[in-house]
């Protein structure tokens, strides 16, 4: 074999690569699975281990590198021999005699070394076909760079895909037009989605001139200096706020101290466009700012005023980021759970909402609900179909936003 | 990715070699590079001397720096680039397939228009290229002879460990070609390196090329033209992409024989 | 017809009132945060940082909770840096520009994802997947948690970390590919210690997410208000500050609502800190080139 020709040299590397994805596709797969062992698996993981190292070796032998080649079989051979030690273990290895509650089971160890292994010899695979220069550490690099795009790609689309799986078959016209039928075993989430509908209609109503005209304060007229900084800091923080934290206000400033104990839509929408108000007013705030100076400057010169000019000029070109954020906002609100929790939802008994005053029901806390009913109804495909229908609103309502801001940066 | 590094490496051991003239330490041979469909260079034929200093002049986007950068193959980075052509160094095309443009940039060496040191400190800049290219030299020395080279030394030796943002524009230049010096190119290309600097610091980086070329070859871009008359033995004037006219620096000032070239340098053309 | 100079006065105005009114709902959250939490601080002190939870016993020690905010949500970052920031360099340094064109912008979109969902499919799949695999006491359990919201918090720090390594401006790398460095060197020894402190700025968004996530940790690790035994074994279920007061909340009143809102306002603390650390990192990414000329 010519080891000069560029073609083998290909071959034999894209060979040993792809023997060590599978090695390590197949050690994922059998966590997953819970993978019961034979001693034909055993023999058959043995040989996938080994046989990558096995033809590193040879590999760095023809190209005369002969300490690597030894290091690689001498790698596989350890690794090889550690797909065995399950064989010689217990069943499971029970860590609860130190106090940690858990049993670790042997094919745990098996798949976590095969993963390891496919790893490992993929890393190395490309090594002796760059010649073993930076460029070969580069390709390596890569390898694992993808790996990792690769995992978190795989981690938030599977979500997706599970939920899509699970949920698509509960979706019917009944469970969209349906009321709720005995604790949401049957009928279907007409009046969650009303009450959703509502949360995010009069969020918005009290978010938007709040939020937007804030931030046309802050930017257009107030003049930089401590006070704003600090109030710049407050929004910031308010942001960062955990949500549970703002149903905590609703719940005793709007529920209990201005209704009077009374969950109703009107105390959910207030708090959530508490939640909301920071995101509003940074990111109109942040589109306000991005029109130049000079357009402010052209407008007042042609003898506007002030109010014409914010008015003609600055919030029309400004509006596609005044709208992304709002819309993001209103998407963040229409998922949240724990602050409409206290303030707006009752756990049973509300119809479609009649009244600002009146409690709903909202897909989010739908949810909640029908989980908590696993295991006592059957109510399992009926939570899946909520799930798959928040996910598609939430993100939906992202997904509009997103476009939005794309056509616009684009235009730019 | 993989399909380029294999046609990279299938010329592997049939490299084109061929004899340069003596004294010649770049030869650009029927150059030609477009961006997407517009040309930018148009068949350049060029010798660089060695141990001399080449000025490129020419009116603003003519492609100066798009040549300096054909120089070291940093037009790599620019997706939209395409170039046919030979460039020679060392007898060797860098355009050859088998050409490591990594080793290539290592040997050819490039200060920038605008000052651009990294954001660590002086030491670890003009250490970098040794480190990279896992050069096996003493630090301290390579640093202190670099330095002392780029005429920065007594500025900086007390404070080799500061941020290297935190020196003026002028030392920042100076340390970037510094840290150009320090993997000993046999080749400098500057893109206007004093365009950016107030004329004392201008005036330093001109005494410097003029100390530098008795140890390296400098191909500089310039649009200043007193500046090329000052510091450079070789003129190339350019125009739209097309190599005009190149030769002794006093010839092109004084004896222009090309009518574009005559109408620059008196300054009868926009 | 109102003159067009009294609009321009009116419109100055409005926006003043309206920019009063929101400053000082803001300002009011906070006051009113500390007002309510006062009594159970004043009257409880130092037991509340104490690990001993009874309310029927009139025992308040957060301890526990506090503990399981810090455990998973260290545990989170365990799961999503490693991932997150070999896909941030993947996404700015390597992807295609097709490729990041749409990448981008989808996890960008799945940072939407609500966490009840999250919470929902961890409970229901996770935490049942983990107790079979490692017989465990019940599907409750941090290691459920840790993986689920180490998750939640991959698409900020992606978004975040890919921002911070597209800030270091292009003739820095430049350089370094001048001076024979490969894309991977340059990666390594220029764009990321350059981007380092934009980078950590995403690594403290994503925990300040971790630590103040409700739902799905609610439904996740269970609501003991317990330290587990040994204290690192994950395996084991226990509480964190906000699924406390998302359980408690409903039949809370005097001392025990106190309590709670002294649990807001540490949670509120803690992300306050990270949100002021991670903005003045944030900016000293682009601050760093700015020194040049
Ligand atoms: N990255 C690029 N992509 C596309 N076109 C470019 C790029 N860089 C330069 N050009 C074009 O190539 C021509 C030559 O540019 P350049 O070499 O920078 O000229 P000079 O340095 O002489 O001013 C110009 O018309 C310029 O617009
Ligand atoms: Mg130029």
């Amino acid at each position: 074999m010519n080891l000069k020709n560029i073609e083998t040299r290909k071959i034999i590397s894209s060979c040993i690569f792809l023997l060590s994805a599978a090695v390590g596709i197949f050690g994922f797969w059998s966590i997953a699975t819970r993978f019961e062992m034979q001693s034909w698996s055993f023999i058959a993981s043995l040989l996938l281990v080994a046989i990558p190292y096995l033809f590193l070796g040879i590999y760095h032998q023809l190209e005369s590198e002969t300490k690597r080649a030894f290091l690689a079989v001498l790698f596989g051979a350890v690794l090889s021999s550690m797909i065995v030690l399950p064989i010689y273990m217990p069943e499971v290895v029970d860590l609860r005699q130190w106090d940690i509650s858990a049993t670790i089971p042997n094919y745990f160890f098996y798949s976590l070394v095969l993963v390891i292994s496919g790893v490992i010899s993929g890393y190395l695979s490309f090594r002796p076909f760059y010649d073993y220069t930076k460029e070969g550490i580069q390709v390596g690099a890569y390898y694992i760079l993808h790996v990792t795009m690769l995992l978190t790609v795989l981690a938030l689309f599977l979500i997706v895909i599970t939920i899509s799986l699970r949920g698509a078959s509960g979706i019917s016209w009944e469970f969209l037009t349906r009321d709720i039928v005995s604790m949401g075993e049957e009928g279907g989430v007409y009046p969650a989605i009303l009450g959703t509908l509502a949360l995010i209609g009069l969020t918005a109503i009290i978010v938007l001139p709040l939020g937007v005209g804030t931030a046309v304060y802050l930017v257009e007229y107030a003049t930089e200096g401590p006070l704003l900084r600090v109030v710049r800091t407050a929004i910031n923080i308010l942001q960062g706020t955990p949500s549970i934290v703002h149903g905590l206000f609703g719940y005793t400033f709007f529920v209990i101290i201005l209704f009077d104990g009374q969950k109703s839509v009107l105390a959910g929408a207030l708090t959530l466009a508490v939640l909301t108000l920071p995101i509003v007013t940074r990111s109109t705030e942040e589109s306000l700012k991005s029109v130049p100076d000079e357009m402010r400057n052209a407008s007042l010169a042609l003898g506007a005023t002030k109010w014409e000019t914010i008015k003609e000029i600055v919030i029309p070109s400004s509006l596609p980021g005044i709208l992304t954020g709002t819309v993001l906002g209103l998407g963040r609100a229409a998922g949240e759970t724990a602050p409409i929790m206290m303030t707006a939802v009752y756990f049973s008994g509300a119809g479609t909402p009649t009244g600002l005053l009146e409690p709903i029901q909202a897909l989010p806390y739908h949810l909640l609900t029908l989980y908590r009913f696993f295991g006592y109804r059957n109510v399992e495909s009926q939570a899946w179909a909520t799930a798959l229908l928040l996910l598609i609103i939430v993100l939906g309502i992202n997904l509009s936003a997103i476009i939005v801001r794309e056509k616009f940066r684009r235009r730019n | 990715m993989l399909s380029k590094v294999i046609s990279k490496l299938k010329e592997n051991k049939s490299c084109e070699t061929k004899k340069m003239p003596d004294n010649v330490r770049m030869q650009i041979e029927n150059l030609n590079m477009w961006y997407g469909n517009e040309q930018a260079l148009k068949t350049i034929d060029l010798n660089i001397e060695e141990n001399k200093v080449t000025a490129i002049i020419g009116p603003s986007g003519c492609g100066k720096s798009s040549l300096l950068r054909c120089l070291n193959r940093m037009n790599d980075t620019i997706k939209s680039a395409r170039i046919e052509g030979k460039v020679w160094l060392d007898g060797k095309n860098i355009y050859d397939g088998a050409a490591n443009c990594v080793d290539i940039r290592r040997k050819v060496g490039m200060v920038f228009q605008e000052p651009n040191p990294f954001p660590f400190s002086i030491e670890d800049n003009v250490f970098y290229g040794c480190d990279i290219n896992g050069m096996d030299v003493d630090k301290d020395a390579t640093v202190e002879r670099c330095l002392k080279d780029a005429a920065l030394w007594d500025e900086v030796k007390d404070r080799l460990d500061d941020n290297a943002v935190s020196l003026s524009g002028g030392q920042q230049q100076r340390l970037c070609i510094a840290r150009a010096l320090a993997t000993k190119p046999e080749v400098l290309l500057m893109d206007e390196p004093a365009s950016a600097l107030d004329p004392i610091a201008t005036a330093k980086i001109e005494d410097l090329i003029d100390e530098l070329k008795k140890d390296y070859t400098v191909v500089i871009v310039t649009h200043n033209m007193q500046q090329a008359a000052r510091i450079s033995d070789y003129t190339a004037y350019m125009y739209l992409g097309k190599l005009i006219e190149f030769g002794e620096t006093e010839q092109i000032f004084e004896r222009p024989e090309k009518e574009l070239t005559e109408k620059y340098i008196t300054g009868r053309m926009g | 017809m109102i003159s067009r100079d009294v609009k321009n006065q009116m419109a100055r105005y409005t926006f003043l009132g309206i920019a009063i009114f929101s400053i000082s709902i803001i300002f009011l959250i906070f006051i009113f945060l500390f007002n309510e939490a006062y009594p159970a601080i004043e009257s409880l002190g130092t037991d509340l940082l104490s690990s001993d939870w009874g309310t029927r016993r009139g025992q308040y020690g957060l301890l526990a909770a506090i503990y399981g905010s810090v455990l998973v949500a260290v545990g989170a970052l365990v799961v999503a840096v490693p991932l997150g920031l070999g896909a941030s360099i993947y996404l700015s340094e390597i992807a295609p520009d097709r490729l990041r064109a749409i990448l981008k912008p989808s996890i960008e979109l799945l940072a939407g994802i609500p966490s009840i969902v999250y919470g929902f499919v961890g409970a229901v799949l996770l935490g049942s997947f983990l107790y079979r695999t490692f017989g465990m006491k019940s599907p409750h359990s941090f290691l459920a948690a840790m993986i689920i919201l180490g998750i939640m918090a991959l698409p900020i720090i992606v978004s975040m970390s890919d921002d911070a390594l597209k800030a270091v401006p292009d003739d820095v790398k430049d350089a370094s590919l001048a001076l024979g460095a490969t894309k991977w060197q340059t990666i390594r020894k220029v764009t990321i210690p350059s981007a380092i402190s934009g980078i950590s700025s995403a690594v403290i968004m994503g925990m300040g997410r971790a630590i103040g996530e409700t739902m799905a940790v609610m439904l996740i690790v269970g609501s003991v208000m317990r330290i587990p035994i040994p204290f690192f074994d994950i395996f084991e279920g226990g509480n964190t500050l906000t699924a406390l007061i998302a359980v408690q909340i409903g039949e809370a009143h005097g001392l025990l609502m106190s309590v709670l809102f002294t649990a807001g306002v540490m949670l509120f603390t803690i992300v306050a800190i990270m949100s002021i650390v991670s903005d003045i990192l944030q900016k000293r990414t682009t601050e760093k080139f700015e020194g040049k000329i």
